[in-house]
């Protein structure tokens, strides 16, 4: 059931449709994916207010605390993280059952007039132009054109790689939130900050094609040629990673550039100095622990990537030259 | 078949592992004897150092076997031991009670044991402390094989991959409900399939861990295709809290339950095999009432034996000093209440703890909205009598709240029985299996089933009850079971349609 089902009378709920609208867009989402979107907006907003106090969580509508930190124990991660764990193993059923209802509206809207204009418009939500198995179930009206047992064999290993892959990212966000929770996040510089803060925008990029990704449904209009702009998002991965040995080499060049005099000196004109982030003994492995946990989620997000081209491609036309792109042995 | 005579040429489990064919006694070799604590003599995978309590559950009826027949189920499962005296003094005894230092706590016990009456928290406690004791830890059982049995129709072969899996319940649920009887099709209810796994999905997250391992627990009625009237079967209903928001009982939350029940080697091969092995073999139904082929080749033909190693992420090992919390805090639910006291007049029972609900995250929306509640519903159900303990009372009485604490009783009896054999390992979700392995039968153990199958018929079922308890616990049934091993994923053997009925996951290309 999805959320616009519910009752809408409480404000709580109100807000969460809002934040909703905020976070999926178009999308219209996978419930078993919803504890894990929520998760990473935690983690998300977290850093952000660490990063900088003064700035208002991005998705007000959410809910979220009014300073935008989530305050969440090691011990309750992990629980949580088990209960989210728990929802994924119904993707497959859940992405299948999806399809089917809106294979069912198909057939039943095949003669509405708009219908065919709104399929070419919007080809991800209707079965009726895709090929394969829930084209037939759009032709007939009948789920059993198109079996569960027949879209496990085809995509089961498909759907047991995407999971693997998120339980993986799901890891990699509690190891995030252990380091802005756990370790002297608040002591770096404002260079470190303002550094994590630049990652953490561009993970956030990563992570909306990520959800564009698990659903296969474009979030925006312009994403409509769908599988541009999970090509597009592969190019946001690889040039993630290109950028993290910059981080570091900027971090390891701190190590050794000192400025000329103390900062005694300094603070004896009045003026306190500001260290680079390295300069600070404590902070050097944090951030190192940083950057690996981002580039950890840049390549799962990468890998469900491309496990997601090949299921799209079961029920799409793909160019060649994509799934050349996406082939284990391309460039 | 690898030689087991003496110590010095015992091979390792990984050798063991390597051979094409296993027996039985075999698989519960496959863990060496590893002494967690040296200076208490605790040894996690051998039997339990006082055997107050062998259970398993009988081809036709529940029973529990000890060496002294302390404690014993009657055909209802209800306990109903020999000698109220003996099975006191048994119990006592593991929980290292002195009949003169303790008398109250004996005397308590007697009465709990007899009556149900319920035992103060100090008691509680005190098992446990007992249970936690003696529990594995998951250190244990680092990189160790744990074994499951399960029914071929339930893996399915990925020629692509080379990998076996095993399917999820919600996946079997999906398969059969699109491809199932007629009858399977009127009890899908009037909720679509997605509509369904989305409630389980918002109930879920409502309950504990151990609320949902508990769930088994409460499927009082387990494998019965007929609906209950008044929902008296389960003990425990789940609401959602949005108004008009129904409930369902365990059972039903349990049919997406991504969990599986794996065991240790030494419990699986002595006991957890033999409790789901033999009864479809001679009766021709499994405790999930489902039917099984009348040649007794076929229905042995049916099940395999799936073996993998352990690790904390996919893997957890069951709480039961947890499942114990919660039985007592749903004794204490009706502790207030005098024993006479008709349960179709009381009102419904909000259960609060964090027992049964998991710990509150801090934040709102982290946990799925609307939230749950749980309750033992009593005058909203309106039933004078209740199916779930109609094998204390006879049916024309009325349910009391005495009814329900001998039903808690004998399920907290089934927690420490259970928990003695560290039966219970879950897995979540989709596993794939490391080695299956056909399961056949020596030609003695071909008689004996023959054996068994004529006792069945002839409805001589204490005999037959006699015969098969014996030949459990002496080992004797240990040594006619074989293992033959199909795939191994080690040596990535390849598995074709003439080797192999696992069915194959088919592609339309």
């Amino acid at each position: 059931m999805s959320l616009d089902a519910m009752d809408m009378q409480t404000p709580s709920l109100q807000a969460l449709a809002k934040g909703d609208k905020q976070i999926y867009g178009d999308v219209q989402g996978l419930e078993c994916l919803r504890g894990m979107t929520y998760y990473y907006q935690t983690v998300y907003q977290s850093i952000r207010h660490l990063v900088d106090p003064r700035r208002q969580p991005s998705t007000p509508d959410l809910d979220l605390p009014k300073d935008g930190l989530v305050r969440l124990s090691v011990e309750e991660v992990r629980s949580l993280r088990r209960f989210i764990n728990s929802d994924l193993e119904q993707l497959g059923i859940e992405f299948y059952l999806q399809r089917v209802g809106w294979a069912m509206s198909c057939c039943r809207d095949a003669a509405t007039p708009g219908h065919q204009a709104h399929a070419q418009q919007f080809p991800a939500r209707h079965p009726c132009v895709m090929k394969g198995g829930f084209k037939a179930i759009a032709e007939t009206g009948n789920d059993s054109a198109y079996p569960y047992e027949e879209f496990l064999g085809e995509t089961h290993a498909i759907f047991a790689a995407i999971h693997a892959h998120l339980v993986s990212i799901n890891r990699a966000f509690g190891e995030l939130y252990y380091h802005v929770a756990e370790l002297p996040f608040a002591s770096f510089t404002p260079a470190g900050k303002s550094e994590i803060g630049h990652l953490s925008s561009e993970l956030n990029r990563l992570m909306r094609g990520l959800m564009v990704a698990t659903h296969l449904q474009p979030q925006q209009g312009w994403q409509s040629d769908l599988i541009s702009y999970l090509l597009t998002c592969r190019a946001d991965c690889q040039r993630f990673f290109e950028t993290i040995p910059h981080y570091y080499q900027m971090h390891r060049l701190r190590l050794v550039v000192y400025p000329i005099g103390t900062a005694r000196d300094e603070e004896a004109r009045g003026r306190p100095h500001q260290f680079p982030l390295s300069c600070l003994p404590w902070s050097s492995g944090v951030y190192l622990d940083f950057l690996n946990a981002y580039q950890n989620i840049a390549q799962h997000t990468l890998a469900v990537l491309h496990w997601s081209i090949r299921l799209y491609a079961r029920w799409y036309f793909v160019p060649r030259r994509v799934l050349q792109a996406i082939s284990p042995i391309s460039a | 078949m690898p030689g087991l005579v003496n110590e010095s040429s015992l091979p390792t489990h990984l050798q063991l592992l390597q051979e094409p064919r296993l027996t039985l006694a075999d698989v519960a070799e496959l863990v060496p004897d590893a002494r967690r604590r040296p200076e208490e003599g605790l040894d996690p995978f051998s039997s339990a150092p006082q055997e107050w309590g062998s259970y398993y559950q009988a081809m036709v009826r529940k029973t529990a076997s000890t060496q002294d027949g302390s404690f014993r189920f009657n055909a209802e499962g209800a306990f109903a031991p020999r000698s109220q005296k003996a099975a006191c003094e048994s119990l006592c005894g593991w929980l290292g009670l002195d009949r003169r230092r303790h008398s109250i706590e004996v005397k308590a016990i007697g009465e709990w044991l007899r009556n149900g009456t319920p035992l103060g928290s100090r008691l509680f406690w005190r098992l446990r402390d007992k249970l936690k004791s003696e529990m594995l830890a998951e250190t244990d059982l680092y990189n160790r094989p744990i074994c499951r049995l399960v029914q071929v129709d339930q893996l399915r072969y990925d020629p692509d991959y080379t990998a076996v899996y095993q399917l999820t319940p919600a996946q079997v649920r999906l398969i059969t409900d699109q491809g199932g009887t007629p009858e399977e099709g009127a009890a899908k209810g009037a909720l679509s399939p997605l509509a369904r796994i989305h409630q389980n999905q918002r109930l879920y997250w409502t309950i504990s861990e151990h609320f949902q391992s508990a769930i088994a627990l409460f499927d009082s009625d387990l494998g019965s295709t007929k609906p209950s009237e008044q929902g008296t079967k389960n003990l425990l209903h789940i609401h959602e809290q949005k108004e008009g928001g129904h409930g369902i009982a365990p059972h039903a939350l349990n049919q997406y339950s991504p969990l599986r029940f794996w065991s240790p080697p030494t419990t699986f091969a002595r006991y957890v095999f033999h409790m789901l092995f033999w009864q479809p073999i001679v009766t021709g139904r499994d405790l999930y009432k489902r039917v099984f082929p009348d040649d007794t080749a076929q229905r042995i033909a049916k099940f395999r034996v799936a073996i993998n190693g352990y690790n904390a992420a996919k893997y957890r090992i069951a709480d039961y000093a947890g499942l114990l919390r919660l039985l007592e805090e749903l004794t204490d639910a009706f502790a207030e209440h005098p024993r006479r006291a008709m349960l179709a007049k009381m009102d419904d029972i909000p259960l609060k703890h964090p027992v049964f609900h998991p710990r509150e995250f801090t934040h709102p929306q982290l946990v799925r909205l609307p939230s749950g509640t749980v309750r033992i519903p009593l005058k909203s159900l309106n039933a004078r009598t209740w199916e779930l303990t109609s094998r204390y009372h006879d049916r024309s009485r009325a349910t009391t709240v005495g009814h329900m604490f001998q039903m808690l009783r004998d399920r907290i009896l089934e927690i420490l029985l259970w928990s003695k054999y560290q039966m219970e390992i879950r897995s979540v979700g989709m596993v794939p299996v490391q080695r299956v392995y056909h399961v056949e039968l020596t030609t003695e153990g071909l008689a004996f089933v023959e054996r068994l199958q004529s006792l069945h018929k002839q409805e001589r079922y204490d005999e037959l009850d006699e015969e098969f308890s014996t030949a459990v616990f002496s080992g004797t049934l240990r040594k006619w079971v074989v293992l033959r091993k199909e795939y191994d994923r080690e040596s990535s053997r390849l598995l074709t349609r003439k080797i192999t009925d696992i069915q194959w996951l088919e592609t339309t290309e």
